[in-house]
């Protein structure tokens, strides 16, 4: 593992924060920042600490109950995202930006009444950019790889251990209970095509669950060698877009998260 | 690939490399110790650089341990299991239908995670008149919080933490604000419906019973 340079701290900077733009203008125009949520009502904390202590101390209902305070606030976020893009020295953006999108996230997830991961991304693969030292950076960054791939190998292990990847109508069960409104509703779209061929081969909806793990596990390659790492990009990838092809589970937005899969050092040499 | 060729390809620092291993045994063993290289040499590079990042590092590892042992999310704290609980064959499954002035509102041409958004707090709602409105986590913040703090503050964290009897009517409002936001046009009145639905011996989707919601 190599310090990288200035300049590649530059270009991954672009990368990190150009993809949590986009990200930001998807949440806008899926009608989900904050001041879009329109003084939302009903909260689902679960069990987690952390949003029991920001809802505690009425951050989510202040934010999320104020219309122009939630404008200033998405302003605020747009902002520091765009700060981040441009001062490649200043550390204080990102910090700012972390904290800022770290209130959203539990905000919007407390609201949306689903602790979705599909932000995850964003919260970890910006914390490197905190860094003074190069050297610094480059260990964090060094980190949030491993994180990615403790994501996708943990996911396989759940799946193995809760013995639900070895379960033969598993993956029937939940195509069916995912896609029943698309089959009700728009009964002669492509989704619900390929939703009623694979509830009716279970044999082979089975496999498909197999391999959906496998592809998850197959990043277990990543801690012992960098090799693959664009071979495990496109694994995820793959994941990705049969979830949501086959179950309309949407996760692009955790794809931020293979800039740490990119050889950054071989591309810049 | 044979295990030498695979210690000479992924060399790692510290690790010396024989081209002349025959013993099987031998072989595994070394791959034990260069596995270990592997997993410490990243966290040996953050020490030697900082003790406090080390520091910092490692207790989120041992942090995020904890946790996922545990089975619970604390942020940042997450457990990754993408749909790894078990999907047991449902008997009947419920869908809501939204009408707006009579008609049909197509949720389904929304963005997902808007359309989620709609869906997932009228399942909650549902939830919440079935429980009629006693939300579990009052049992929780009990089990914490009570005789251990002021009737006041425990008053304050019940409010501040779940749901009650006062959210039914302003989700409803909320509901079709957000609704009319979504479609970019106000409606006079809307519905919200559950139809139950029951799949078939060859898979065919039967509709077996049909209730109101709430009306707005």
């Amino acid at each position: 593992m190599k310090t990288f340079t200035d300049n590649q701290i530059k270009f991954i900077r672009y990368a990190v924060f150009g993809y949590v733009l986009a990200v930001l203008l998807f949440r806008f125009y899926s009608n989900c920042l904050t001041h879009q949520l329109q003084q939302p009502v009903l909260k689902l904390l679960e069990a987690d600490n952390t949003y029991w202590l920001l809802h505690y101390l009425q951050v989510p209902q202040i934010l999320a109950g104020n219309h122009w305070l939630a404008v200033l606030f998405d302003g605020c976020l747009f902002l520091t995202a765009i700060l981040s893009l441009g001062f490649a020295k200043n550390r204080f953006p990102p910090l700012l930006f972390w904290v800022l999108f770290a209130v959203y996230f539990i905000t919007f997830h407390s609201y949306f009444v689903h602790h979705g991961h599909s932000l995850v991304g964003v919260i970890f693969i910006t914390i490197p950019f905190f860094a003074k030292s190069a050297k610094s950076f480059s260990l964090l960054f060094a980190g949030v790889r491993f994180y990615t791939l403790f994501i996708y190998v943990s996911a396989a292990f759940w799946k193995i251990f809760r013995g639900s990847v070895f379960e033969s109508n598993q993956m029937v069960n939940m195509l069916k209970e995912q896609n029943i409104s698309v089959m009700i509703n728009n009964p002669d779209s492509l989704q619900a095509g390929i939703t009623t061929f694979f509830v009716n081969h279970p044999d082979f909806t089975f496999g498909l669950g197999m391999v959906a793990m496998l592809l998850q596990l197959f990043f277990i390659v990543g801690v012992f060698t960098r090799k693959f790492d664009m071979l495990l990009i496109l694994s995820g990838i793959i994941f990705h877009l049969g979830t949501y092809i086959l179950m309309d589970i949407q996760f692009w937005e955790i794809w931020i998260l293979y800039i740490t899969l990119i050889p950054w050092n071989k591309l810049s040499s | 690939m044979p295990l030498n060729r695979f210690f000479t390809r992924f060399n790692g620092k510290g690790l010396e490399v024989q081209q002349n291993h025959k013993s099987v045994a031998s072989l595994r063993k070394r791959y034990f110790y260069f596995w270990l290289n592997l997993r410490q040499m990243y966290f040996l590079r953050l020490f030697q650089h900082s003790k406090i990042l080390f520091a910092l590092i490692a207790a989120f590892c041992l942090l995020q341990g904890f946790f996922t042992y545990k089975g619970v999310e604390t942020f940042p704290f997450f457990n990754f299991g993408m749909y790894s609980e078990m999907f047991p064959e449902k008997e009947v499954y419920e869908i809501f239908t939204i009408k707006t002035g009579g008609e049909v509102f197509d949720y389904e041409s929304l963005p997902v995670i808007q359309r989620d958004l709609l869906l997932n707090t009228l399942a909650y709602y549902k939830i919440g008149e079935e429980n009629g409105w006693n939300d579990p986590i009052q049992n929780d913040i009990s089990n914490r919080f009570e005789d251990k703090v002021s009737a006041g503050h425990y008053q304050h964290i019940i409010e501040s933490l779940s749901n009650d009897a006062d959210d039914k009517i302003a989700f409803q409002q909320w509901f079709k604000r957000y609704l009319e936001s979504a479609a970019g046009k106000e409606f006079e009145k809307i519905e919200i419906y559950v139809n139950i639905y029951q799949f078939g011996k060859s898979h065919e989707i039967k509709l077996i019973d049909n209730k109101l919601l709430f009306e707005i």
